[in-house]
C-alpha cells in the first residue's frame, strides 16, 4: 500500500520547444494542503491541469492512492478541479449545479437535493439553492464551485487560483475558509497561487517553482526562514541579498568576508573561499546596540527614507563607507526620522547562506 | 459648445440608400392591395382582393406549405448536424480538426447554381431523382456551413472551462453536451435556425433545379409571373416577405436574449 495521497513522479511537459514542467517528482501525503507557488509561466497551472487530467505529460506518471492515472479521463479521477473563472452552469440554479455531479453519478433525486444542501451548508449558502447563478455574488460563486466540487468527495482537490478574483477582505476570509473546510473533509487540497502570502498562510506544504522546476519544497515557515534558493529567498517576501565569501569556519558557525564586514551565519558548512550568497531578511536587521553575546553588529548607517505601514516602518538605509542600500522593517512603536544615524545588527541564525548558483 | 452638424449631404446619401433599399419591396406591398387588374399606377383601392385570390389559390398555398416544411425540416438538421460538428471540434482540436472546420466552411464560397446544378447531376446518377425532399437536401448542403461557422464562432472560451468542469464531474460528451453546452448555447442556436429558415424559405435556384411536380414558393411565384404580371404574385410575395421578416425578428430576439444574460 502506498503511503501517498499523490505521487508525481518524472512529469515532464513541454510544447514544441516551450518547455512547461521538468522532470517533476512530488509525492504528497493524505490530508494535506499543499500550494503550488510560483510566478507566472512557473508551470504550476501545467501541473494542476495534468493532475486533473486536463493536460497529458510529455513523460512521467501520476499516481492517486497507488494507482496509475496517468491516461484516466478526468470523469475517472478521484480528483475535481475548482476552475480559476468557477466555470459554473448559468442555465442551472444554484442547488442544480451542486447537484450536477451527483446526477451523473445516478445518484437518486432526493439523496441529491440533500447531499447538494448540506455541500452547500458547509460553504455558508444555506438557502442559496434556488437562486440563479448570475444572482449571487463573486465570492458566493466561489463558494458554489466549492460545494460543486466536494459534494462527490473527491480524494484530491485541485483549485486552480480559487482566489485570484476576490478582493482582499474575502480573500483572507476565504483563505482561513478553505483551510478549515480541508480539515474538516480530510481530504488532498492542491491549490495553485501567484502570492506567497495566501500561501505562507494557508499551506502544509508550500511547493514553490520556477521555469518548471521545483525551487523549494517544504512548511511555510521553513521555506521562508532557510530557502533552499536564491530565487525561493526572493520570491517568499522582501530581503537583502549580499554577496560574500568564507573566511573562517568554527563550531557551527561560518564566518564570512562581505561588503558590509565580518558577518557570522549558523547555517551551511563551506569551504574556506568558498563564494556564498547571504539573504537578511528585513525584519532581521534591528537596529541599536547589539545585545546578547551572539548578536552580530553590521556597523552603523544612516536611514534614506522612511514609510510607515502600520505593522512596522519599512526603511532605505545606507551602510557607512560602502554603498550597500539595505531594506529594513523597524517597530512600528518607536519614530525613526529620516537621515537618522544608527547601529545595525543582526542574530547570526536569521542569516541565510544560499549556494552561489553556477552559471 | 460648438453642436457637430450632420453635412447636408450625409443625410442625402443615407436617404438614397434607404430608398434604394427599400423602395422596391414597398412598390411589392403597396401593389399587392391594388384592387385593378395590374400592378401597376395608379394605385386604386385598398383591396385584399388578391390576398383572397391568393390564399384561394391551391397551387399557391399548396406551395407555401411545401416551402414551411422543406424551410423547417432542412434547417432543423442543418442545425442540428452543425451544433453537433461545432461542439466535436470545439473538444478536439488539433491540426486536424482545424482542417476539418475549414473543409466544413469552405462551400460557403460556391454559388448556389453551382451547388445546385452539382446535386441535381449527382441525385439523377443515383436515380434519387428531383423532389421535395432533394430540394431539402440542398437546403440543408448550402445552410449547413453558414450554420455551422455561427455556431462556432460563439462557442468562446468561457465554454472551455464549463466544458471541462462537466467532464470533471463525471458527465460524458453526450451528457456534457445535451445537460451542458447546448442549452447554454441555445439562443445562438435558435437564432441561426431562423436565419437558416429565412434563407430556405426565399432560395429559387436549388429549389428550383431540384424540384420536379410539387414545388416551394418561389418557384411558384416565377410560375405565376411567367403566366401574366398580377396584383397576386405581389400578395404572394408579401406573404413571402412577411413570414421571413417574422424569422429574422426571431433570430434578432434570440441574440439578444443571449445577450441579456449574460456570462
Amino acid at each position: 500500500m502506498n503511503a501517498h495521497a499523490v505521487e508525481i513522479r518524472d512529469v515532464s511537459k513541454s510544447y514544441g520547444e516551450l518547455v512547461a514542467l521538468l522532470r517533476l517528482s512530488l509525492a504528497f501525503k493524505p490530508g494535506e494542503y499543499v500550494v503550488l507557488l510560483g510566478p507566472s509561466g512557473s508551470g504550476k497551472t501545467t501541473l494542476l491541469s495534468i493532475l486533473g487530467g486536463f493536460t497529458a505529460p510529455t513523460t512521467g506518471t501520476i499516481h492517486i492512492d497507488g494507482r496509475d492515472i496517468t491516461h484516466m479521463p478526468p470523469a475517472q479521477r478521484p480528483t475535481v478541479t475548482v476552475f480559476q473563472d468557477y466555470a459554473l452552469f448559468p442555465h442551472m440554479s444554484v442547488a442544480e449545479n451542486v447537484a450536477f455531479g451527483l446526477e451523473m453519478r445516478r445518484v437518486p433525486r432526493l439523496e441529491r437535493r440533500q447531499q447538494a444542501a448540506q455541500a452547500l451548508a458547509l460553504v455558508g449558502l444555506d438557502g442559496f439553492g434556488e437562486r440563479r447563478v448570475h444572482e449571487v455574488s463573486g465570492g458566493q460563486r466561489q463558494r458554489v464551485a466549492l460545494a460543486r466540487a466536494i459534494v462527490i468527495e473527491p480524494a484530491v482537490l485541485l483549485l486552480d487560483e480559487p482566489l485570484g478574483a476576490l478582493d482582499l477582505k474575502i480573500r483572507r476570509q476565504m483563505q482561513g475558509e478553505l483551510h478549515a473546510l480541508q480539515r474538516s473533509l480530510n481530504a488532498t487540497f492542491i491549490h495553485v497561487t501567484h502570492d506567497q502570502e495566501e500561501a505562507m498562510s494557508i499551506a502544509d506544504t508550500i511547493v514553490l517553482l520556477n521555469k518548471g522546476r521545483i525551487e523549494d519544497i517544504g512548511p511555510p515557515e521553513r521555506v521562508y526562514r532557510r530557502p533552499a534558493s536564491l530565487f525561493a529567498a526572493t520570491f517568499m517576501g522582501d530581503t537583502n541579498i549580499i554577496e560574500g565569501t568564507v573566511a573562517a569556519v568554527g563550531d557551527g558557525e561560518v564566518a564570512l568576508d562581505t561588503p558590509l564586514g565580518r558577518v557570522v551565519a549558523t547555517s551551511g558548512s563551506k569551504a574556506i573561499g568558498a563564494k556564498v550568497t547571504l539573504s537578511i531578511r528585513p525584519e532581521s536587521l534591528r537596529a541599536g546596540k547589539a545585545s546578547g553575546g551572539q548578536a552580530c553588529p553590521l556597523g552603523s548607517a544612516t536611514i534614506e527614507d522612511v514609510v510607515f505601514q502600520g505593522t512596522h516602518r519599512r526603511c532605505h538605509a545606507t551602510v557607512d563607507g560602502g554603498n550597500s542600500r539595505l531594506l529594513l522593517s523597524l517597530p512600528a512603536d518607536t519614530p525613526v526620522p529620516a537621515d537618522a544615524r544608527i547601529e545595525l545588527w543582526v542574530r547570526p541564525e536569521e542569516v541565510i547562506l544560499i549556494d552561489r548558483e553556477d552559471e | 459648445m460648438a453642436r457637430t452638424r450632420t453635412p447636408l449631404l450625409s443625410w442625402l446619401l443615407i436617404a438614397v440608400m434607404l430608398v434604394f433599399i427599400y423602395l422596391p419591396v414597398f412598390v411589392l406591398v403597396l401593389f399587392s392591395f391594388q384592387s385593378g387588374d395590374l400592378p401597376v399606377p395608379p394605385l386604386d383601392g385598398p383591396s385584399l382582393k388578391w390576398y383572397v385570390r391568393a390564399l384561394g389559390n391551391d397551387r399557391l398555398t399548396g406551395a407555401l406549405w411545401n416551402s414551411l416544411v422543406v424551410g423547417v425540416l432542412s434547417s432543423a438538421f442543418a442545425t442540428g448536424l452543425a451544433s453537433l460538428a461545432a461542439y466535436g471540434l470545439f473538444r478536439h482540436q488539433s491540426r486536424a480538426a482545424g482542417k476539418v472546420r475549414m473543409l466544413l466552411m469552405a462551400p460557403l464560397t460556391v454559388s448556389y447554381l453551382i451547388i445546385g446544378l452539382g446535386l441535381l447531376f449527382v441525385f439523377n446518377l443515383s436515380g434519387f431523382g428531383r423532389s421535395l425532399l432533394a430540394v431539402g437536401i440542398g437546403h440543408a448542403v448550402i445552410n449547413l456551413p453558414l450554420c455551422f461557422a455561427i455556431i462556432y464562432s460563439q462557442m468562446g472560451d468561457h465554454l472551455r472551462n464549463i466544458d471541462n468542469a462537466a467532464h470533471d464531474l463525471g458527465a460524458g460528451d453526450f451528457a456534457t453536451m445535451f445537460r451542458v453546452i447546448m442549452p447554454i448555447m441555445m439562443p445562438s442556436i435558435l437564432a441561426v435556425f431562423c436565419l437558416s429558415f429565412t434563407l430556405s424559405w426565399d432560395e429559387f435556384i436549388i429549389a428550383f433545379l431540384l424540384s420536379r411536380f410539387e414545388v416551394t414558393l418561389p418557384v411558384m411565384i416565377f410560375e405565376l409571373m411567367r403566366a401574366g404580371l398580377t396584383p397576386e404574385v405581389n400578395a404572394a410575395g408579401t406573404i413571402v416577405f412577411a413570414i421571413s421578416f417574422a424569422a429574422a425578428v426571431t433570430a434578432a430576439i434570440a441574440v439578444m436574449f443571449r445577450g441579456e444574460r449574460g456570462r
